[in-house]
Protein backbone atom coordinates (compact mmCIF):
# COMPACT_ATOMS: atom_id res chain seq x y z
CA UNK A 1 0.00 0.00 0.00
CA UNK A 2 1.43 3.42 -0.94
CA UNK A 3 1.69 5.61 2.16
CA UNK A 4 -0.58 8.66 2.12
CA UNK A 5 2.27 10.80 3.44
CA UNK A 6 5.93 10.07 3.91
CA UNK A 7 8.47 12.33 5.60
CA UNK A 8 11.92 11.11 4.72
CA UNK A 9 14.77 12.28 6.96
CA UNK A 10 13.68 15.94 7.17
CA UNK A 11 16.11 18.51 8.53
CA UNK A 12 15.35 22.14 9.35
CA UNK A 13 17.40 24.82 11.07
CA UNK A 14 16.63 28.39 12.09
CA UNK A 15 20.03 30.02 12.24
CA UNK A 16 22.00 27.76 14.51
CA UNK A 17 18.93 26.16 16.06
CA UNK A 18 18.20 22.63 14.86
CA UNK A 19 14.39 22.37 15.02
CA UNK A 20 13.85 19.32 12.84
CA UNK A 21 16.50 16.71 13.36
CA UNK A 22 16.32 13.91 10.81
CA UNK A 23 12.59 13.33 11.25
CA UNK A 24 10.93 10.51 9.35
CA UNK A 25 7.25 9.69 9.59
CA UNK A 26 4.85 7.60 7.55
CA UNK A 27 1.09 7.96 7.50
CA UNK A 28 -0.87 5.23 5.79
CA UNK A 29 -4.36 5.85 4.46
CA UNK A 30 -6.72 5.83 7.41
CA UNK A 31 -3.97 6.63 9.91
CA UNK A 32 -4.90 8.22 13.25
CA UNK A 33 -1.52 9.42 14.34
CA UNK A 34 -0.77 11.83 17.17
CA UNK A 35 2.33 13.97 17.37
CA UNK A 36 3.09 15.11 20.89
CA UNK A 37 5.94 16.86 22.58
CA UNK A 38 6.69 19.86 24.77
CA UNK A 39 6.37 23.43 23.52
CA UNK A 40 9.18 24.34 21.18
CA UNK A 41 9.75 20.72 20.17
CA UNK A 42 9.31 21.60 16.51
CA UNK A 43 5.82 20.24 15.87
CA UNK A 44 4.44 23.31 14.10
CA UNK A 45 7.65 23.61 12.13
CA UNK A 46 7.12 20.07 10.89
CA UNK A 47 3.63 20.99 9.66
CA UNK A 48 5.10 24.06 7.94
CA UNK A 49 7.67 21.87 6.20
CA UNK A 50 5.09 19.36 5.04
CA UNK A 51 2.70 22.00 3.71
CA UNK A 52 5.41 24.04 2.01
CA UNK A 53 5.43 27.20 4.15
CA UNK A 54 9.03 26.26 4.91
CA UNK A 55 11.52 24.47 2.70
CA UNK A 56 13.56 21.75 4.47
CA UNK A 57 17.36 21.89 4.45
CA UNK A 58 17.45 18.19 3.66
CA UNK A 59 15.09 15.29 3.21
CA UNK A 60 12.03 14.59 1.10
CA UNK A 61 8.25 14.73 1.42
CA UNK A 62 6.09 12.36 -0.58
CA UNK A 63 2.33 12.59 -0.91
CA UNK A 64 0.72 9.36 -2.14
CA UNK A 65 4.09 8.44 -3.62
CA UNK A 66 4.63 11.78 -5.38
CA UNK A 67 7.61 13.89 -4.36
CA UNK A 68 6.19 17.27 -3.29
CA UNK A 69 9.29 18.63 -1.52
CA UNK A 70 9.55 21.58 -3.92
CA UNK A 71 5.88 21.99 -4.77
CA UNK A 72 4.13 25.32 -4.02
CA UNK A 73 1.81 25.24 -0.97
CA UNK A 74 -1.40 25.75 -2.94
CA UNK A 75 -0.58 22.80 -5.18
CA UNK A 76 -0.12 20.55 -2.17
CA UNK A 77 -3.53 21.64 -0.94
CA UNK A 78 -5.00 20.70 -4.28
CA UNK A 79 -3.46 17.24 -3.91
CA UNK A 80 -5.43 16.84 -0.70
CA UNK A 81 -2.84 17.89 1.87
CA UNK A 82 -4.77 20.08 4.27
CA UNK A 83 -3.86 21.75 7.55
CA UNK A 84 -5.30 24.05 10.15
CA UNK A 85 -3.28 26.69 11.95
CA UNK A 86 -2.34 26.63 15.61
CA UNK A 87 -2.59 30.40 15.71
CA UNK A 88 -5.92 31.24 14.15
CA UNK A 89 -5.39 32.31 10.59
CA UNK A 90 -8.58 33.17 8.76
CA UNK A 91 -10.06 35.80 6.45
CA UNK A 92 -11.10 38.36 9.07
CA UNK A 93 -13.38 40.54 6.96
CA UNK A 94 -15.51 37.56 5.94
CA UNK A 95 -18.13 35.77 8.02
CA UNK A 96 -17.62 32.25 9.37
CA UNK A 97 -19.84 30.82 6.62
CA UNK A 98 -17.95 32.79 3.99
CA UNK A 99 -14.60 31.50 5.24
CA UNK A 100 -15.85 27.97 4.69
CA UNK A 101 -17.44 28.88 1.35
CA UNK A 102 -14.14 30.33 0.09
CA UNK A 103 -12.55 26.95 0.78
CA UNK A 104 -15.38 25.04 -0.89
CA UNK A 105 -15.27 27.26 -3.99
CA UNK A 106 -11.51 26.95 -4.30
CA UNK A 107 -11.60 23.19 -3.74
CA UNK A 108 -13.98 22.83 -6.68
CA UNK A 109 -11.83 25.07 -8.87
CA UNK A 110 -14.40 27.90 -8.89
CA UNK A 111 -12.06 30.59 -7.62
CA UNK A 112 -12.03 32.28 -11.01
CA UNK A 113 -15.73 31.91 -11.60
CA UNK A 114 -17.72 34.94 -12.69
CA UNK A 115 -21.01 33.11 -12.37
CA UNK A 116 -23.14 34.13 -9.45
CA UNK A 117 -23.35 37.72 -8.32
CA UNK A 118 -24.04 36.89 -4.70
CA UNK A 119 -20.52 35.98 -3.71
CA UNK A 120 -20.97 32.25 -4.04
CA UNK A 121 -23.10 29.85 -6.02
CA UNK A 122 -26.14 28.60 -4.05
CA UNK A 123 -24.78 25.04 -3.93
CA UNK A 124 -21.48 26.29 -2.51
CA UNK A 125 -23.32 28.37 0.10
CA UNK A 126 -25.46 25.42 1.18
CA UNK A 127 -22.51 23.07 1.50
CA UNK A 128 -20.48 25.62 3.46
CA UNK A 129 -23.38 26.22 5.81
CA UNK A 130 -23.88 22.50 6.40
CA UNK A 131 -20.20 21.98 7.23
CA UNK A 132 -20.14 24.96 9.58
CA UNK A 133 -23.35 23.84 11.28
CA UNK A 134 -21.77 20.42 11.95
CA UNK A 135 -19.23 22.36 14.00
CA UNK A 136 -22.14 24.09 15.77
CA UNK A 137 -21.25 27.35 14.09
CA UNK A 138 -24.78 27.90 12.79
CA UNK A 139 -25.81 30.59 15.30
CA UNK A 140 -22.79 32.77 14.61
CA UNK A 141 -22.24 31.78 10.97
CA UNK A 142 -22.96 35.20 9.53
CA UNK A 143 -20.74 37.07 12.01
CA UNK A 144 -17.39 38.33 10.73
CA UNK A 145 -14.69 36.04 12.08
CA UNK A 146 -12.76 38.99 13.48
CA UNK A 147 -15.71 39.57 15.82
CA UNK A 148 -15.82 35.94 16.98
CA UNK A 149 -14.50 34.62 20.27
CA UNK A 150 -11.22 32.75 20.07
CA UNK A 151 -12.79 29.33 20.59
CA UNK A 152 -15.27 29.95 17.80
CA UNK A 153 -12.46 30.96 15.47
CA UNK A 154 -10.75 27.65 16.28
CA UNK A 155 -13.87 25.82 15.13
CA UNK A 156 -14.00 27.85 11.91
CA UNK A 157 -10.39 26.77 11.31
CA UNK A 158 -11.48 23.18 11.64
CA UNK A 159 -14.53 23.65 9.42
CA UNK A 160 -12.36 25.21 6.69
CA UNK A 161 -9.97 22.26 6.84
CA UNK A 162 -12.81 19.73 6.62
CA UNK A 163 -14.40 21.65 3.75
CA UNK A 164 -11.30 21.07 1.63
CA UNK A 165 -11.99 17.30 1.65
CA UNK A 166 -8.52 16.29 2.80
CA UNK A 167 -6.75 13.06 1.99
CA UNK A 168 -4.13 13.90 4.54
CA UNK A 169 -5.21 16.18 7.39
CA UNK A 170 -2.66 17.87 9.63
CA UNK A 171 -4.27 19.35 12.74
CA UNK A 172 -2.10 21.65 14.82
CA UNK A 173 -3.64 21.85 18.29
CA UNK A 174 -7.25 22.18 17.07
CA UNK A 175 -8.61 21.94 20.61
CA UNK A 176 -6.34 24.52 22.22
CA UNK A 177 -8.49 27.20 23.79
CA UNK A 178 -11.67 25.12 23.55
CA UNK A 179 -13.63 23.83 26.54
CA UNK A 180 -13.35 20.07 26.97
CA UNK A 181 -17.02 19.81 26.06
CA UNK A 182 -15.98 20.62 22.50
CA UNK A 183 -13.35 17.86 22.38
CA UNK A 184 -15.97 15.21 21.77
CA UNK A 185 -17.30 17.23 18.87
CA UNK A 186 -13.85 17.38 17.31
CA UNK A 187 -13.44 13.64 17.71
CA UNK A 188 -16.87 13.10 16.16
CA UNK A 189 -15.91 15.26 13.20
CA UNK A 190 -12.73 13.25 12.70
CA UNK A 191 -14.68 9.99 13.00
CA UNK A 192 -17.04 11.22 10.30
CA UNK A 193 -14.18 11.60 7.81
CA UNK A 194 -13.99 8.99 5.05
CA UNK A 195 -12.09 5.94 6.30
CA UNK A 196 -9.11 6.38 4.00
CA UNK A 197 -8.25 9.91 5.20
CA UNK A 198 -4.96 9.99 7.12
CA UNK A 199 -4.94 12.30 10.13
CA UNK A 200 -1.98 13.67 12.05
CA UNK A 201 -3.06 15.36 15.26
CA UNK A 202 -0.80 17.61 17.28
CA UNK A 203 -2.27 18.02 20.72
CA UNK A 204 -1.33 18.77 24.31
CA UNK A 205 -4.50 17.45 25.89
CA UNK A 206 -3.40 13.94 26.81
CA UNK A 207 -6.88 12.41 27.32
CA UNK A 208 -7.86 13.66 23.87
CA UNK A 209 -4.69 12.21 22.37
CA UNK A 210 -5.29 8.79 23.87
CA UNK A 211 -8.91 8.74 22.75
CA UNK A 212 -7.92 9.62 19.23
CA UNK A 213 -4.62 7.97 18.38
CA UNK A 214 -3.77 4.51 17.18
CA UNK A 215 -0.12 5.47 16.92
CA UNK A 216 1.87 8.20 18.65
CA UNK A 217 5.13 9.91 17.81
CA UNK A 218 6.91 11.91 20.49
CA UNK A 219 9.08 14.81 19.45
CA UNK A 220 11.51 16.62 21.75
CA UNK A 221 13.98 19.27 20.68
CA UNK A 222 13.39 18.41 17.05
CA UNK A 223 14.14 14.73 17.47
CA UNK A 224 11.79 11.74 17.48
CA UNK A 225 12.34 10.16 20.88
CA UNK A 226 9.63 7.53 20.82
CA UNK A 227 7.03 6.04 18.54
CA UNK A 228 4.48 3.34 19.06
CA UNK A 229 1.01 2.32 20.12
CA UNK A 230 -0.61 4.51 22.83
CA UNK A 231 -0.12 1.92 25.55
CA UNK A 232 3.56 1.52 24.81
CA UNK A 233 4.04 5.31 24.82
CA UNK A 234 2.22 5.56 28.14
CA UNK A 235 4.73 3.15 29.68
CA UNK A 236 7.83 4.64 28.04
CA UNK A 237 10.13 5.96 30.74
CA UNK A 238 11.95 8.33 28.40
CA UNK A 239 8.69 9.91 27.28
CA UNK A 240 7.50 10.32 30.85
CA UNK A 241 10.72 12.05 31.70
CA UNK A 242 10.72 14.30 28.68
CA UNK A 243 7.10 15.18 28.54
CA UNK A 244 4.32 13.27 30.19
CA UNK A 245 5.92 13.29 33.61
CA UNK A 246 5.54 16.99 33.95
CA UNK A 247 1.93 16.98 32.87
CA UNK A 248 0.20 13.65 33.43
CA UNK B 1 -30.23 29.12 12.49
CA UNK B 2 -31.89 26.85 9.97
CA UNK B 3 -30.27 25.86 6.72
CA UNK B 4 -30.55 28.60 4.15
CA UNK B 5 -29.59 31.39 6.54
CA UNK B 6 -26.34 31.80 4.69
CA UNK B 7 -28.10 32.23 1.37
CA UNK B 8 -30.25 34.95 2.88
CA UNK B 9 -27.21 36.66 4.33
CA UNK B 10 -25.48 36.59 0.94
CA UNK B 11 -28.57 37.96 -0.75
CA UNK B 12 -28.63 40.86 1.70
CA UNK B 13 -24.93 41.56 1.42
CA UNK B 14 -24.77 41.51 -2.37
CA UNK B 15 -28.16 42.98 -3.19
CA UNK B 16 -28.51 45.95 -5.49
CA UNK B 17 -29.35 49.01 -3.42
CA UNK B 18 -31.46 51.83 -4.82
CA UNK B 19 -28.79 54.42 -3.93
CA UNK B 20 -26.51 52.63 -6.37
CA UNK B 21 -28.43 54.27 -9.20
CA UNK B 22 -27.39 57.73 -7.97
CA UNK B 23 -24.22 57.89 -10.11
CA UNK B 24 -26.29 57.17 -13.22
CA UNK B 25 -28.76 59.87 -12.18
CA UNK B 26 -25.86 62.28 -11.77
CA UNK B 27 -24.58 61.44 -15.24
CA UNK B 28 -28.01 62.20 -16.69
CA UNK B 29 -28.24 65.44 -14.73
CA UNK B 30 -25.11 67.05 -16.20
CA UNK B 31 -26.75 67.94 -19.56
CA UNK B 32 -29.41 69.84 -17.62
CA UNK B 33 -26.71 72.21 -16.39
CA UNK B 34 -26.06 73.36 -19.94
CA UNK B 35 -23.16 72.94 -22.32
CA UNK B 36 -20.66 74.59 -19.94
CA UNK B 37 -20.33 71.48 -17.86
CA UNK B 38 -19.69 68.86 -20.54
CA UNK B 39 -15.92 69.29 -20.37
CA UNK B 40 -15.78 68.97 -16.59
CA UNK B 41 -18.28 66.10 -16.63
CA UNK B 42 -16.21 64.24 -19.22
CA UNK B 43 -13.03 64.71 -17.24
CA UNK B 44 -14.72 63.47 -14.09
CA UNK B 45 -16.13 60.42 -15.89
CA UNK B 46 -12.65 59.52 -17.18
CA UNK B 47 -11.15 59.93 -13.71
CA UNK B 48 -13.85 57.72 -12.24
CA UNK B 49 -13.01 54.92 -14.68
CA UNK B 50 -9.36 55.36 -13.75
CA UNK B 51 -10.12 55.41 -10.02
CA UNK B 52 -12.31 52.31 -10.35
CA UNK B 53 -9.40 50.45 -11.93
CA UNK B 54 -7.20 51.51 -9.02
CA UNK B 55 -9.83 50.48 -6.48
CA UNK B 56 -9.66 46.94 -7.84
CA UNK B 57 -5.98 46.88 -6.90
CA UNK B 58 -5.83 48.92 -3.72
CA UNK B 59 -9.25 48.29 -2.25
CA UNK B 60 -10.02 44.74 -3.32
CA UNK B 61 -6.67 43.04 -3.90
CA UNK B 62 -4.74 45.00 -1.28
CA UNK B 63 -1.97 45.87 -3.73
CA UNK B 64 -0.52 49.32 -3.08
CA UNK B 65 0.82 51.17 -6.09
CA UNK B 66 2.17 54.58 -6.90
CA UNK B 67 2.56 53.74 -10.56
CA UNK B 68 -0.93 53.34 -11.89
CA UNK B 69 -0.59 56.23 -14.34
CA UNK B 70 1.82 53.99 -16.24
CA UNK B 71 -1.16 52.03 -17.54
CA UNK B 72 -3.32 55.10 -18.08
CA UNK B 73 -0.49 56.57 -20.12
CA UNK B 74 0.18 53.40 -22.07
CA UNK B 75 -3.47 53.21 -23.05
CA UNK B 76 -3.56 56.89 -23.97
CA UNK B 77 -0.39 56.69 -26.07
CA UNK B 78 -1.40 53.43 -27.77
CA UNK B 79 -4.77 54.84 -28.77
CA UNK B 80 -3.33 58.25 -29.68
CA UNK B 81 -0.42 56.90 -31.71
CA UNK B 82 -2.75 54.61 -33.68
CA UNK B 83 -4.88 57.65 -34.43
CA UNK B 84 -1.90 59.75 -35.53
CA UNK B 85 -0.92 56.96 -37.90
CA UNK B 86 -4.30 56.85 -39.52
CA UNK B 87 -6.58 54.74 -37.34
CA UNK B 88 -8.94 57.00 -35.44
CA UNK B 89 -11.92 54.71 -35.04
CA UNK B 90 -12.88 55.24 -31.39
CA UNK B 91 -14.17 51.83 -30.25
CA UNK B 92 -11.33 49.76 -31.66
CA UNK B 93 -8.95 52.47 -30.45
CA UNK B 94 -10.20 51.95 -26.90
CA UNK B 95 -9.81 48.22 -27.30
CA UNK B 96 -6.23 48.73 -28.43
CA UNK B 97 -5.39 50.96 -25.47
CA UNK B 98 -6.97 48.45 -23.10
CA UNK B 99 -5.11 45.50 -24.60
CA UNK B 100 -1.70 47.21 -24.58
CA UNK B 101 -2.12 48.27 -20.96
CA UNK B 102 -3.47 44.87 -19.85
CA UNK B 103 -0.57 43.03 -21.48
CA UNK B 104 1.94 45.40 -19.88
CA UNK B 105 0.16 44.92 -16.55
CA UNK B 106 0.50 41.15 -16.83
CA UNK B 107 4.22 41.39 -17.57
CA UNK B 108 4.93 43.96 -14.86
CA UNK B 109 2.71 42.06 -12.42
CA UNK B 110 4.71 38.87 -12.78
CA UNK B 111 7.80 40.84 -11.77
CA UNK B 112 6.60 43.20 -9.04
CA UNK B 113 3.89 41.12 -7.34
CA UNK B 114 6.50 38.79 -5.89
CA UNK B 115 7.30 41.66 -3.55
CA UNK B 116 5.06 43.45 -1.07
CA UNK B 117 4.57 46.68 0.82
CA UNK B 118 7.48 49.10 0.65
CA UNK B 119 9.40 47.25 -2.06
CA UNK B 120 6.28 46.97 -4.17
CA UNK B 121 5.59 50.66 -3.71
CA UNK B 122 9.11 51.57 -4.83
CA UNK B 123 9.00 49.22 -7.82
CA UNK B 124 5.71 50.65 -9.09
CA UNK B 125 7.07 54.14 -8.52
CA UNK B 126 10.20 53.48 -10.54
CA UNK B 127 8.14 51.84 -13.27
CA UNK B 128 6.12 55.01 -13.81
CA UNK B 129 9.22 57.21 -13.69
CA UNK B 130 10.93 54.96 -16.20
CA UNK B 131 7.94 54.96 -18.54
CA UNK B 132 7.69 58.75 -18.30
CA UNK B 133 11.32 59.07 -19.27
CA UNK B 134 10.93 56.69 -22.19
CA UNK B 135 7.94 58.68 -23.42
CA UNK B 136 10.00 61.85 -23.07
CA UNK B 137 12.99 60.51 -24.99
CA UNK B 138 11.07 58.70 -27.75
CA UNK B 139 9.77 61.99 -29.12
CA UNK B 140 9.67 60.60 -32.70
CA UNK B 141 6.84 58.39 -31.48
CA UNK B 142 5.23 60.28 -28.63
CA UNK B 143 5.99 63.90 -29.43
CA UNK B 144 8.08 64.14 -26.24
CA UNK B 145 7.49 67.26 -24.16
CA UNK B 146 5.30 68.80 -26.85
CA UNK B 147 2.88 65.94 -26.52
CA UNK B 148 1.25 63.86 -29.17
CA UNK B 149 -0.36 66.19 -31.67
CA UNK B 150 -2.44 65.28 -34.66
CA UNK B 151 -4.71 62.84 -32.88
CA UNK B 152 -7.95 62.81 -34.79
CA UNK B 153 -10.86 60.73 -33.64
CA UNK B 154 -13.34 59.55 -36.22
CA UNK B 155 -17.05 59.94 -35.63
CA UNK B 156 -18.43 57.60 -33.01
CA UNK B 157 -20.15 54.59 -34.62
CA UNK B 158 -19.45 56.33 -37.93
CA UNK B 159 -22.17 58.89 -37.22
CA UNK B 160 -21.52 61.18 -34.28
CA UNK B 161 -18.79 63.77 -34.77
CA UNK B 162 -16.94 64.80 -31.62
CA UNK B 163 -18.29 68.35 -31.41
CA UNK B 164 -16.83 71.52 -29.95
CA UNK B 165 -19.24 71.60 -27.00
CA UNK B 166 -18.17 68.12 -26.01
CA UNK B 167 -21.66 66.68 -26.05
CA UNK B 168 -20.70 63.51 -27.92
CA UNK B 169 -17.55 63.16 -25.86
CA UNK B 170 -19.59 63.39 -22.68
CA UNK B 171 -22.14 60.83 -23.84
CA UNK B 172 -19.33 58.51 -24.94
CA UNK B 173 -17.41 58.80 -21.65
CA UNK B 174 -20.61 58.33 -19.66
CA UNK B 175 -21.54 55.19 -21.57
CA UNK B 176 -18.05 53.74 -21.05
CA UNK B 177 -18.20 54.61 -17.37
CA UNK B 178 -21.54 52.88 -16.88
CA UNK B 179 -20.29 49.74 -18.65
CA UNK B 180 -17.06 49.66 -16.64
CA UNK B 181 -18.96 50.20 -13.43
CA UNK B 182 -21.40 47.37 -14.20
CA UNK B 183 -18.50 45.10 -15.10
CA UNK B 184 -16.59 45.94 -11.94
CA UNK B 185 -19.67 45.41 -9.80
CA UNK B 186 -20.16 42.02 -11.38
CA UNK B 187 -16.51 41.09 -10.90
CA UNK B 188 -16.26 41.95 -7.22
CA UNK B 189 -19.51 40.25 -6.28
CA UNK B 190 -18.63 37.06 -8.19
CA UNK B 191 -16.69 34.17 -6.60
CA UNK B 192 -13.62 35.55 -8.36
CA UNK B 193 -13.93 38.86 -6.51
CA UNK B 194 -14.42 37.05 -3.21
CA UNK B 195 -11.21 35.11 -3.70
CA UNK B 196 -9.33 38.32 -4.49
CA UNK B 197 -10.56 39.88 -1.25
CA UNK B 198 -9.58 36.73 0.59
CA UNK B 199 -6.02 37.19 -0.71
CA UNK B 200 -6.11 40.81 0.49
CA UNK B 201 -7.19 39.62 3.94
CA UNK B 202 -4.60 36.88 4.30
CA UNK B 203 -2.43 35.66 1.41
CA UNK B 204 -0.86 32.83 3.40
CA UNK B 205 -4.26 31.49 4.35
CA UNK B 206 -5.43 31.82 0.77
CA UNK B 207 -2.55 29.59 -0.38
CA UNK B 208 -3.48 27.08 2.32
CA UNK B 209 -6.99 26.68 0.90
CA UNK B 210 -5.49 26.15 -2.54
CA UNK B 211 -5.54 29.62 -4.11
CA UNK B 212 -2.69 30.19 -6.59
CA UNK B 213 -2.02 33.58 -5.03
CA UNK B 214 0.56 35.02 -7.42
CA UNK B 215 -1.27 33.92 -10.57
CA UNK B 216 -4.53 35.38 -9.32
CA UNK B 217 -2.95 38.67 -8.34
CA UNK B 218 -1.28 38.92 -11.74
CA UNK B 219 -4.67 38.41 -13.35
CA UNK B 220 -6.23 41.16 -11.22
CA UNK B 221 -3.28 43.41 -11.98
CA UNK B 222 -3.77 42.87 -15.71
CA UNK B 223 -7.50 43.57 -15.50
CA UNK B 224 -6.87 46.71 -13.49
CA UNK B 225 -4.12 47.84 -15.86
CA UNK B 226 -6.45 47.21 -18.80
CA UNK B 227 -9.17 49.38 -17.27
CA UNK B 228 -6.65 52.12 -16.53
CA UNK B 229 -5.56 51.90 -20.18
CA UNK B 230 -9.19 52.14 -21.20
CA UNK B 231 -9.51 55.37 -19.24
CA UNK B 232 -6.33 56.66 -20.88
CA UNK B 233 -7.53 55.73 -24.35
CA UNK B 234 -10.83 57.43 -23.67
CA UNK B 235 -9.10 60.63 -22.68
CA UNK B 236 -6.81 60.53 -25.73
CA UNK B 237 -9.79 60.13 -28.05
CA UNK B 238 -11.92 62.82 -26.50
CA UNK B 239 -9.19 65.41 -25.85
CA UNK B 240 -7.37 64.43 -29.05
CA UNK B 241 -4.10 64.97 -27.23
CA UNK B 242 -1.70 62.94 -25.10
CA UNK B 243 1.04 64.53 -23.00
CA UNK B 244 3.78 63.45 -20.61
CA UNK B 245 1.60 64.23 -17.61
CA UNK B 246 -0.68 61.38 -18.66
CA UNK B 247 2.07 58.91 -17.81
CA UNK B 248 3.56 60.74 -14.85
CA UNK B 249 3.96 60.19 -11.17
CA UNK B 250 1.75 63.15 -10.36
CA UNK B 251 -1.24 61.54 -12.02
CA UNK B 252 -0.51 58.31 -10.10
CA UNK B 253 -0.58 60.23 -6.87
CA UNK B 254 -3.67 62.24 -7.82
CA UNK B 255 -5.77 59.17 -8.57
CA UNK B 256 -4.66 57.62 -5.27
CA UNK B 257 -5.73 60.77 -3.42
CA UNK B 258 -9.08 60.72 -5.24
CA UNK B 259 -9.63 57.12 -4.17
CA UNK B 260 -8.57 57.77 -0.59
CA UNK B 261 -10.88 60.76 -0.53
CA UNK B 262 -13.86 58.66 -1.56
CA UNK B 263 -12.89 55.49 0.32
CA UNK B 264 -11.21 52.40 -1.14
CA UNK B 265 -12.63 48.92 -1.51
CA UNK B 266 -16.26 49.70 -2.23
CA UNK B 267 -16.55 51.00 -5.82
CA UNK B 268 -18.59 54.02 -4.75
CA UNK B 269 -15.56 55.63 -3.19
CA UNK B 270 -13.98 55.54 -6.63
CA UNK B 271 -16.99 57.47 -7.91
CA UNK B 272 -17.46 60.00 -5.12
CA UNK B 273 -13.73 60.69 -4.67
CA UNK B 274 -12.97 61.95 -8.18
CA UNK B 275 -16.23 63.91 -8.28
CA UNK B 276 -15.47 65.68 -5.00
CA UNK B 277 -11.85 66.24 -5.95
CA UNK B 278 -12.50 67.67 -9.37
CA UNK B 279 -15.49 69.76 -8.49
CA UNK B 280 -13.51 71.23 -5.60
CA UNK B 281 -10.54 71.81 -7.87
CA UNK B 282 -12.75 73.46 -10.46
CA UNK B 283 -14.27 75.81 -7.89
CA UNK B 284 -11.13 76.60 -5.96
CA UNK B 285 -8.58 76.95 -8.74
CA UNK B 286 -10.70 79.20 -10.94
CA UNK B 287 -9.22 82.38 -9.49
CA UNK B 288 -6.05 81.09 -7.93
CA UNK B 289 -4.37 77.79 -8.84
CA UNK B 290 -1.88 78.15 -5.97
CA UNK B 291 -4.73 78.25 -3.51
CA UNK B 292 -5.90 74.90 -4.83
CA UNK B 293 -2.55 73.30 -4.04
CA UNK B 294 -2.89 74.60 -0.50
CA UNK B 295 -6.41 73.27 -0.12
CA UNK B 296 -5.32 69.94 -1.60
CA UNK B 297 -2.62 69.65 1.04
CA UNK B 298 -5.10 70.39 3.80
CA UNK B 299 -7.54 67.89 2.31
CA UNK B 300 -4.98 65.08 2.24
CA UNK B 301 -3.97 65.71 5.83
CA UNK B 302 -7.60 65.74 6.96
CA UNK B 303 -8.45 62.49 5.14
CA UNK B 304 -5.37 60.68 6.40
CA UNK B 305 -5.73 61.82 10.00
CA UNK B 306 -9.46 61.95 10.54
CA UNK B 307 -11.17 59.90 7.86
CA UNK B 308 -9.09 56.93 6.76
CA UNK B 309 -12.22 55.47 5.18
CA UNK B 310 -12.76 58.58 3.06
CA UNK B 311 -16.10 60.27 2.46
CA UNK B 312 -17.95 56.94 2.48
CA UNK B 313 -16.22 56.03 5.72
CA UNK B 314 -17.62 59.19 7.30
CA UNK B 315 -21.06 58.40 5.92
CA UNK B 316 -20.76 54.91 7.44
CA UNK B 317 -19.89 56.30 10.80
CA UNK B 318 -22.89 58.61 10.77
CA UNK B 319 -25.47 56.11 9.50
CA UNK B 320 -23.80 52.92 10.71
CA UNK B 321 -23.45 53.59 14.40
CA UNK B 322 -27.12 53.25 15.14
CA UNK B 323 -27.46 50.22 12.90
CA UNK B 324 -24.53 48.47 14.55
CA UNK B 325 -25.93 49.11 17.97
CA UNK B 326 -29.18 47.34 17.11
CA UNK B 327 -27.29 44.55 15.37
CA UNK B 328 -25.30 43.89 18.51
CA UNK B 329 -28.44 43.75 20.58
CA UNK B 330 -30.03 41.32 18.14
CA UNK B 331 -27.03 39.05 17.77
CA UNK B 332 -27.80 35.75 19.45
CA UNK B 333 -26.08 35.09 22.75
CA UNK B 334 -23.16 32.86 21.93
CA UNK B 335 -21.03 30.69 24.10
CA UNK B 336 -17.29 31.24 24.11
N1 LIG C 1 10.29 31.24 11.78
C1 LIG C 1 11.09 30.93 12.81
N2 LIG C 1 12.28 31.54 12.94
C2 LIG C 1 13.11 31.22 13.98
N3 LIG C 1 12.83 30.32 14.92
C3 LIG C 1 11.66 29.68 14.84
C4 LIG C 1 10.71 29.96 13.78
N4 LIG C 1 9.63 29.17 13.95
C5 LIG C 1 9.87 28.44 15.05
N5 LIG C 1 11.08 28.74 15.59
C6 LIG C 1 11.67 28.09 16.77
O1 LIG C 1 11.73 26.72 16.49
C7 LIG C 1 11.42 25.98 17.66
C8 LIG C 1 10.25 25.05 17.37
O2 LIG C 1 9.09 25.81 17.26
P1 LIG C 1 7.68 25.17 16.89
O3 LIG C 1 7.81 24.33 15.67
O4 LIG C 1 6.68 26.25 16.84
O5 LIG C 1 7.43 24.24 18.17
P2 LIG C 1 6.09 23.55 18.70
O6 LIG C 1 5.03 23.71 17.67
O7 LIG C 1 6.47 22.12 18.91
O8 LIG C 1 5.75 24.22 19.98
C9 LIG C 1 11.15 26.97 18.76
O9 LIG C 1 12.33 27.13 19.52
C10 LIG C 1 10.83 28.24 18.01
O10 LIG C 1 11.22 29.37 18.75
MG1 LIG D 1 3.18 24.61 17.78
Amino acid sequence: MTPALELDHLVMRFGGLLVTNDVSLTLHPGARHALIGPNGAGKTTLVNLVTGRLRPRAGAIRLAGQDVTRLAPHRRTRLGLVRNFQVTNLFPSFSAFENVALAVAERDGNGLSLRGRRGFAPAVADEAEAIACDMRLGPIGTTLVRDLAYGQQRLVELAVALALRPRVLLLDEPAAGLPSADHAMILDALDALPAEVAVLLIEHDIPLVFRFAREITVLAEGTVIARGAPDAIRQDAGVRAAYLGSRA
Amino acid sequence: MTQGGFRDALRRKHRFRPVETLPAVALLAVPLLGTDYYALGTQVAISVVFALSLDLLVGYAGIVTLGHALFFGLGAYATGIASVHGWGEPLSGLLLGTAVAAASGAVLGVIVLRTAKFTLLMLTLSAVFLAGEVANKASWLTGGVDGLVGVSTWPLLGRFEFDLFGQVGYAYASAVLVLVWLGMRWLVHAPFGQSVMAIRDNPGRAAAIGVPVLARLVLVYAVSAGLAGLAGGLQAEINQFVGLKDIGFELSATVLVMLALGGAGRLYGAIIGPVAYQVAQDLLSKDNPVLWQLWLGVLIVVVVLFAPGGILGIADRITGKAARRTARRMRPQVRT
